[in-house]
């Protein structure tokens, strides 16, 4: 995965990609990562949490605006299961709405 | 006997997800570039013609399956139209549990969610989205380098896409 994006990253085409084991895609030099915690078929969480996918997701093109190098990398902090999704989501937008804002 | 023995593979993973912390530690990453590529974003979010990529071995119900019976994985991949439907896909892929997502696809190709960023105008539009098989070994990784992803990054180039969201099985 993290070859792939450093092909299409080579060819002038932008990327941002989540992983699930961060050693891996450290090592890999990867232009723009993010890694979570979750089991293997879960990047994006669970079947139907549309907040937890969508805080995810925001986290993604968040990072994809606001990197300003290569090899910039998150480690999201998110607990499998134990987090109150639809909260973290409300307070990243409000969040995210000051950030324009200013 | 060797797909039943992945699938079982898989399950196991799934069971415990400190397995695959693990599995990650074993290996040794070949051809760690120090040069990391970097193609700068232009513009805004609104800007943006975005595709996506995953490893998940996602295809449409109308196309091939991926190769499960080649032990180094199948390197080749499958378009995903920018319209297409939860209902249109499927999966093939024996080395991860993907039961969560043959229910909802988004949590590997969140394609539902880039085609309301794209309705809502966050993003411009949704390009076209390409799968792979992620369990790729071997010989299949030069095919994969040389061949599989520079074809899909002049396909993408060709269909006006910016950027490219990423996310493996």
């Amino acid at each position: 995965m993290g070859l792939i994006a450093r092909v299409l990253e080579a060819a002038g085409i932008s990327t941002v990609s989540f992983f699930l084991l961060a050693e891996i895609a450290q090592q890999l030099g990867i232009p723009r990562g993010l890694s979570v915690k979750f089991p293997f078929g879960h990047v994006l969480g669970e079947p139907d949490n549309l907040a937890q996918q969508q805080l995810l997701i925001n986290h993604g093109l968040n990072l994809l605006i606001n990197a300003a190098q290569a090899g910039t990398f998150i480690q999201l902090p998110y607990r499998w299961k134990r987090e109150d999704w639809p909260r973290l989501l409300e307070a990243q937008q409000a969040d995210l709405a000051q950030s324009d804002a200013q | 006997m060797r797909r039943t023995f992945n699938q079982l593979g898989a399950w196991l993973y799934r069971a415990m997800p400190g397995l695959g912390q693990r599995w990650a530690k074993r290996f040794q990453v070949q051809a760690v570039a120090a040069q990391i590529p970097w193609t700068p974003l232009h513009g805004t979010l609104a800007q943006q013609r975005i595709s996506l990529i995953t490893t998940g071995g996602v295809h449409l119900r109308t196309d091939p399956v991926f190769d499960m019976h080649d032990p180094h994985g199948d390197p080749n991949f499958r378009l995903i139209p920018a319209t297409a439907s939860p209902n249109d896909l499927m999966i093939t892929h024996d080395y991860y549990d993907h039961r969560d997502a043959d229910r909802d696809i988004n949590i590997v190709l969140p394609i539902s969610h880039f085609q309301q960023l794209a309705a809502r105008g966050t993003i411009q539009s949704l390009g076209p989205c390409y799968s792979f098989m992620g369990h790729i070994t071997d010989e299949h990784i030069e095919t994969l380098i040389k061949q599989t992803a520079p074809t899909i990054a002049r396909n993408l180039r060709e269909a006006g896409v910016t950027a490219a969201v990423l996310t493996p099985a």
